[in-house]
C-alpha cells in the first residue's frame, strides 16, 4: 500500500470513527446511566464509566408504571399501522407505477406532500375527529393516525420499487394462465419482498418512536412507551436514571431488530438502482 | 395448432390513432413477421392479439374462436418477450412448470413435460439455476421453453433476439425457425430487423405508421417492393432511389443523361429504384453505360460496398470482393429488368 493510499484510508476510518462516536455515544451514555443511581448520575465526568452498576432503576420503572402494557401497545400500534400502510400503500403505488392516467404525477406529488407538512398542524383536527368518533385513547385510533403518516412514505417508496420491476413479468404470468391479481400476488410481490421488508422496517421505526400523536391522542389505555418516559421528570425530581432505563427498554428492541434486519434494509433501498 | 385472424383492428391511445384498419390472417402452422421501424404499431398489434392491450374496435380470432373479450390467460397462446421476462425468484424448472402448475397438473406430468422440453432445448443442466445465473442465450432458450411447455395454439414473439449479440442472434434465429417448423406452431413474430424477417418468415407484413405497406413472401417483398417505404426499408445497403423525369420510354437522370426504362411510364416526375447488388460496375463502356466516379470503398470481407456518383447523382454499388475494382474510368450499367419505378407523390409502385 502506497503512503498516499494509506493516508486516504486513515482519513476515511477517522471520519467514520468520529461519525460512529457521534451516533453511538449517546446510546452508550443512556445505557450506562440506566445502571446508575440518581446520585451517581450527578457524580461528574470521572465517574461516568467508573461506578457500581445497579438494576434499581429498572426495578423502579417496572414497579411504578405498566411498562409491559405500554410496550405491548407500542408493538401493536407499530405493527398494525405498518401492515395497513403497506397494504394500502402498495396498492396505491401499483396504480401510480403501472397505469398512465391524467394527473398521475400531480397525484403522486400531492401524496408525498402530506408527508411534508409538520404533524402538529394535523394534530388538532385529528384530535377533534377522533373525539367525535370515540377513538381517543384507543389503539385503533393511533393505528389510523400513524397509517396516515406512513402511507405517503410507503406509496412514494413502493412506486419507485414497482417501476423498477419490468411489467413484462406480470404479463408473462398472465399469458401463462394467471389472472391479473394472481400475477401480482404470485410474481410481483415475491420479487418485491426485500423492498417491502425494507419499507416495513422504516414504518415500524417511525411508529415505534412517535411521540406527538401518542401524547395527544392517548391517556392511559392505549398509551405507548415514548409518552411514559418524560413522566419520570416531575415537579419534585428529575429522575434521569429512570428516564435512561425506560429509554433503554424502548430502544433495545429496535436496536436488535435493526441489527438483524440491516441486510434487508440495504438490499431493499438499493433495489432498482442498478439496471440488470 | 390454429390460425390467428385479426379483423379490422383499430387502436387509439387517447386521441392518437396508432392503428387505422389492420386485417391479417396467419394460417395454421404459418410463420408471419410484422416488420417495421420503431413506433409503427407492430408491438401494439401483437399485444392486442395476446390480450395485454385493449383494442378500440375490431375482432381477434384464434383457431376460429373469437377471443376479443377474453383475458390473456384464456386465449391459449404463448408469448416470448424482448427481455425474456423470466421469473427471477423461481428456478428454471419452476419457470417452465409455472403454466402447468396454474392448470393444476400432477407433479409427475409436470416433471415429465419439463424434462421433455428441457431436453428439446438442451437446457437440462440449467433446471436448478435461477435466471440471473444464465447467459443471454440460455435465458432466451428458457423463454422459448416456457412458451412451448403448454403446447399453445399460437406463438407470439416480441423482438426476442434484439437483446443478443450479433453472433448469438444469428444462431438463435436458426434455432427458433427449426423449432417452429418441427413443432408446427402458428407464429406471429415482431421485429424491426429485416434480416430476421427475411430469413425466418413464410410471409412478411411490412408496417408503416400503423398501416400495412405490403404483405408477401420474403423474396417477393425484396424483388417487388410495393412502395418507396418498403423499397427503402428492405435491403442492406438500401436501394438506390433517384428522382427522375420521364421522357418517351426513357427516364432522365438529374444530370440530363437518359436511361432506358423499357416500358411506358406516366409523364412527369417519378422515383427510380435499383438495388446496389444489381448494378454492374466495370471498366468497360457499353452502349447503355454511364460514367461512374468512385468516392469511397467499404471492404466487408465478403464483398465491397462502393459509394460514388453518376454525374453528381449518388449511387451505391455492391461489388464482389475477389474482383479488382476499375480505376478512374469506371462505368455502371442499370439492367432494365431490375429497375423499379415509384410514383413520386404517393410512393406506390408503378
Amino acid at each position: 500500500m502506497s503512503p498516499k493510499s494509506r493516508l486516504y484510508w486513515i482519513v476515511c476510518y477517522g471520519i467514520l470513527a468520529l461519525y460512529g462516536a457521534f451516533t453511538l455515544l449517546p446510546i452508550l451514555y443512556l445505557a450506562v446511566s440506566s445502571f446508575k443511581t440518581q446520585q451517581q448520575i450527578y457524580d461528574g465526568i470521572a465517574a461516568t464509566f467508573w461506578f457500581t452498576p445497579t438494576l434499581d432503576s429498572y426495578r423502579f420503572i417496572f414497579e411504578t408504571k405498566p411498562i409491559l402494557q405500554m410496550l405491548t401497545n407500542t408493538l401493536i400500534v407499530s405493527v398494525g399501522s405498518t401492515v395497513f400502510s403497506l397494504f394500502f400503500g402498495t396498492i396505491a403505488a401499483y396504480g401510480l407505477a403501472r397505469y398512465n392516467f391524467r394527473g398521475r404525477d400531480d397525484l403522486a406529488f400531492y401524496i408525498l406532500s402530506i408527508r411534508m407538512f409538520p404533524p402538529i398542524v394535523a394534530a388538532l383536527p385529528i384530535f377533534m375527529i377522533f373525539n367525535g368518533l370515540n377513538l381517543l385513547d384507543t389503539k385503533t385510533g393511533l393505528i389510523i393516525a400513524y397509517t396516515t403518516f406512513n402511507l405517503p412514505f410507503v406509496v412514494w417508496m413502493m412506486t419507485g420499487f414497482i417501476k423498477a420491476v419490468p411489467v413484462q413479468l406480470e404479463e408473462a404470468a398472465m399469458v401463462d394462465g394467471q389472472s391479473h391479481l394472481g400475477a401480482i400476488w404470485d410474481i410481483l410481490v415475491p420479487v418485491l419482498r426485500p423492498s417491502i421488508f425494507a419499507v416495513a422496517i422504516f414504518c415500524i421505526i417511525f411508529s415505534w418512536n412517535e411521540f406527538l400523536f401518542a401524547l395527544i391522542l392517548t391517556k392511559s389505555q392505549a398509551k405507548t412507551l415514548p409518552v411514559a418516559i418524560p413522566e419520570f421528570i416531575t415537579w419534585t425530581e428529575v429522575g434521569w436514571n429512570y428516564v435512561a432505563a425506560a429509554g433503554m427498554v424502548l430502544v433495545a428492541p429496535v436496536l436488535v431488530f435493526s441489527f438483524l434486519a440491516q441486510r434487508y434494509m440495504v438490499r431493499g433501498m438499493s433495489m432498482g438502482a442498478i439496471k440488470d | 395448432m390454429a390460425s390467428i385472424e385479426v379483423k379490422n383492428l383499430k387502436k387509439k391511445f387517447g386521441e392518437v390513432k396508432v392503428i387505422e384498419d389492420f386485417s391479417l390472417t396467419v394460417k395454421d402452422r404459418e410463420f408471419i413477421s410484422l416488420l417495421g421501424p420503431s413506433g409503427c404499431g407492430k408491438s401494439t398489434i401483437l399485444r392486442i392479439v395476446a390480450g395485454l392491450e385493449e383494442l378500440t374496435s375490431g375482432n381477434i380470432l384464434i383457431g376460429g374462436k373469437v377471443v376479443t373479450p377474453l383475458e390473456p390467460k384464456d386465449r391459449d397462446i404463448a408469448m416470448v418477450f424482448q427481455n425474456y421476462a423470466l421469473y427471477p425468484h423461481k428456478t428454471i424448472f419452476e419457470n417452465l412448470a409455472y403454466g402447468l402448475r396454474i392448470r393444476k397438473k400432477s407433479e409427475t406430468e409436470i416433471t415429465a413435460r419439463v424434462k421433455e422440453v428441457a431436453s428439446l432445448l438442451q437446457i437440462e443442466q440449467l433446471l436448478e439455476r435461477r435466471p440471473a445465473q444464465l447467459s443471454g442465450g440460455q435465458q432466451q432458450r428458457v423463454a422459448m421453453g416456457r412458451a412451448i411447455m403448454r403446447e399453445p395454439q399460437a406463438f407470439l414473439f416480441d423482438e426476442p433476439l434484439s437483446n443478443l449479440d450479433a453472433k448469438l442472434r444469428n444462431h438463435m434465429r436458426v434455432e427458433i425457425r427449426q423449432l417452429q417448423q418441427r413443432l408446427g406452431i402458428t407464429t406471429l413474430y415482431v421485429t424491426h430487423d429485416q434480416v430476421e424477417a427475411m430469413t425466418m418468415s413464410d410471409r412478411i407484413v411490412v408496417l408503416n405508421q400503423g398501416d400495412i405497406e405490403q404483405i408477401g413472401r420474403p423474396l417477393e417483398i425484396y424483388e417487388k417492393p410495393a412502395s418507396l417505404f418498403v423499397a427503402n426499408f428492405i435491403g442492406s445497403p438500401a436501394m438506390n432511389l433517384i428522382k427522375v423525369k420521364t421522357d418517351a420510354g426513357n427516364v432522365v437522370l438529374p444530370s440530363g443523361s437518359p436511361v432506358a426504362a423499357g416500358r411506358t411510364l406516366p409523364s412527369g416526375e417519378i422515383t427510380l429504384g435499383i438495388r446496389p447488388e444489381r448494378i454492374k460496375l466495370s471498366g468497360n463502356k457499353g452502349a447503355q453505360s454511364l460514367p461512374y466516379r468512385i468516392t469511397l470503398v467499404e471492404e466487408l470481407g465478403s464483398q465491397k460496398i462502393v459509394h460514388g456518383n453518376i454525374e453528381g447523382t449518388d449511387l451505391t454499388v455492391v461489388f464482389p470482393e475477389d474482383t479488382a475494382l476499375p480505376g478512374e474510368a469506371a462505368f455502371v450499367d442499370l439492367p432494365l429488368n431490375y429497375l423499379h419505378f415509384f410514383d413520386a407523390r404517393s410512393g406506390k409502385r408503378l
